[in-house]
């Protein structure tokens, strides 16, 4: 049991932190794509906004069970095969990518609208202001997200379990669910809440570490 | 030097418009602190923002030093910012960065070694007294530390005009006049032009060469200090200089006062000293000449522009015939006599 447990638990480690590394590469660029294009804004482009709404809306509405077998096509061509904890990470990341984004816009909309101001009297680009700027001023909230997102993928992932993801789901559904196992569903329960714990834990105190706003 | 020409600004939303500046034109010398004031929503703050095209205008020329910035492509406009420094109300200061890295920022623009922009630093940390709290992060400053971190990073690239958006406002009266000393002293020291927008004439009072007062768009009225408080005509301006002055009658004063003269009553008025007012012994004048004796209640009167200007409040207290005379007297001598009642004897009399 102690076996199967600890195999699936670094099972789980790796697809939710693969996925997170995938999703903070494409989810924070499009989160700050999302808020640099509104109107009025630093790039502002109504067009390329609206189109990233639609995406990520879209993104967002398809239940992360069905977006799972819907991109089976695509899991296939990246990682060649559709079965395993390597392929669960594609529609892992794709699933929590939106989410991210989200995210990342509604930690850069709490920022004071007066820091474009003294950022574009000082002589910033637009890209020296993202850099510069809106990326440091926004990091405590980007870094809740990312915590969001860890727990999150630490949910999905017992789903991606069902399509023979492994990990600590799969665990819980094919001992606990379907074979009646309660020690063993109990266990996969136990582990869960400890991870979501500890990932909670450590983003709250990265977060209070970057967190310069109050005294 | 700053100048603005025939500047429009107009904001359209839907179908409303706001027509927010109309015609301005202003011309800020250098080395001078020029103070715009007007109420809120007068335009004062679109007006400011035009000069570094914070907001461009609709129409109208904004010329620094010669340059037309409405001709500048957005690389040359960021260039030319940088030769602009600027202050706001809320400071608007980075909150994950310390002090020093705060002043830091405009000179990683500029490309400078790690070194010389610790020099730097080092020397505006200086300037504006904040040396002992470069590491701090900046919620952990008072409004008036924040503002001097603010005008240390403005100042860093050694920008030949300041632009301050209401940079006392959030600011008690206190840290006020010490935010205010240091401007002054920057403009003394390093020759900066001032251009401030403010809605409190007392700021105006403390530093300015140089007035213009906005109301719905317009400049109404503009000049020197010295000459805007003896001359200013609309009554706008009154207005405001008279804000700065805080002249009441006392409670058991204005009950007694009565708006008819009656028998053996006598005069309370307001003497109001403007730019045109000799500086001259008047009360004392006027006491001996028509013997009158003159008791002051209050009085607030300052030495501002390099005129006596202010407000006093006494009753005088001699034979009726002798009002006239001095109240032609002290309108000849250009002090503004205003009877704001008449009293009885005073009570302990």
């Amino acid at each position: 049991m102690l076996a199967i447990l600890t195999h699936a638990f670094f099972e789980t480690l790796f697809m939710v932190f693969c996925s997170a590394l995938l999703a903070s590469f494409f989810g924070i660029p499009l989160g700050i794509a999302l808020e640099v294009t509104k109107p009025n804004q630093i790039l502002s482009h109504p067009q390329l906004h609206h189109g990233l709404e639609i995406i990520i809306n879209i993104g967002r509405s398809v239940p992360f069970i069905i977006l799972l077998v819907a991109i089976i096509p695509l899991t296939r061509l990246i990682v060649g095969t559709s079965i395993g904890t390597v392929a669960a990470i594609i529609p892992l990341s794709v699933g929590v990518i939106p989410l991210t984004a989200r995210l990342v816009e509604g930690a850069l909309m709490e920022l004071p609208a007066g820091l474009i101001d003294a950022a574009h009297a000082m002589g910033l680009s637009p890209r020296q202001i993202i850099i510069k700027i809106f990326i440091p001023e926004a990091l405590p909230g980007i870094l809740n997200s990312m915590t969001m997102t860890l727990v999150n993928l630490v949910d999905y992932s017992a789903m991606a379990g069902t399509i023979g993801g492994g990990g600590l789901g799969d665990i819980a559904i094919r001992y606990g669910y379907q074979r009646f196992d309660l020690p063993m569903m109990l266990a996969t329960i136990f582990i869960l809440v400890i991870l979501v714990q500890g990932i909670q834990y450590g983003g709250n105190h990265l977060v209070a570490k970057y967190n310069h706003r109050s005294s | 030097m700053i100048d603005l020409l025939r500047i429009h600004k107009v904001y359209s939303q839907g179908k409303k418009t706001l027509h927010a500046l109309r015609d301005v034109n202003l011309h800020v010398e250098s080395g001078k602190i020029f103070g715009v004031i007007g109420a809120s929503g007068a335009g004062k703050s679109t007006l400011i923002r035009t000069v570094n095209l914070l907001e461009p205008p609709t129409s109208g020329e904004v010329v620094i030093d010669g340059q037309q910035m409405t001709r500048l492509n957005k690389r040359e406009l960021r260039l030319m910012r940088r030769k602009m420094g600027m202050i706001f109300q809320h400071f608007n200061l980075l909150s994950s960065r310390t002090v020093f890295q705060n002043i830091a920022l405009p000179l990683e623009l500029e490309k400078l070694s790690p070194e010389k922009i610790h020099a730097r630093v080092q020397e505006l940390l200086l300037l504006v007294g904040l040396s002992h709290r470069a590491h701090a992060y900046p919620a952990k400053l008072s409004g008036g530390e924040k503002q001097r971190v603010a005008i240390a990073r403005a100042l860093a690239t050694a920008p030949t005009i300041l632009l301050c958006d209401e940079a006392t406002s959030a600011l008690d009266p206190q840290t006020t006049r010490s935010v205010l000393k240091l401007l002054k002293e920057i403009n003394i020291q390093l020759g900066i032009t001032i251009l401030l927008i403010t809605h409190e004439m007392d700021v105006v009072k403390a530093i300015c060469d140089n007035v213009a007062i906005i109301n719905e768009g317009h400049v109404i009225e503009e000049g020197p200090l010295s000459w805007f408080f003896g001359n200013a005509k609309t009554e706008l301006a009154r207005d405001f200089i008279e804000s700065t002055f805080h002249l009441n009658i006392p409670e058991d004063y204005r009950q007694r006062l009565s708006s008819q003269p009656f028998a053996r009553s006598h005069p309370l008025v307001k003497l109001g000293f403007t730019g045109m007012t000799v500086n001259e012994p008047l009360i004392s004048q006027v006491s001996r000449l028509f013997e009158i004796d003159i008791n002051i209640l209050s009085a607030d009167i300052e030495y501002a522009g390099g005129v006596k200007f202010g407000y006093l409040l006494a009753e005088l207290l001699g034979h009726p015939d002798q009002y006239e005379a001095a109240r032609r007297f002290f309108i000849e001598n250009h002090v503004a006599l205003e009877i704001l009642g008449y009293l009885t004897e005073l009570p302990h009399q």
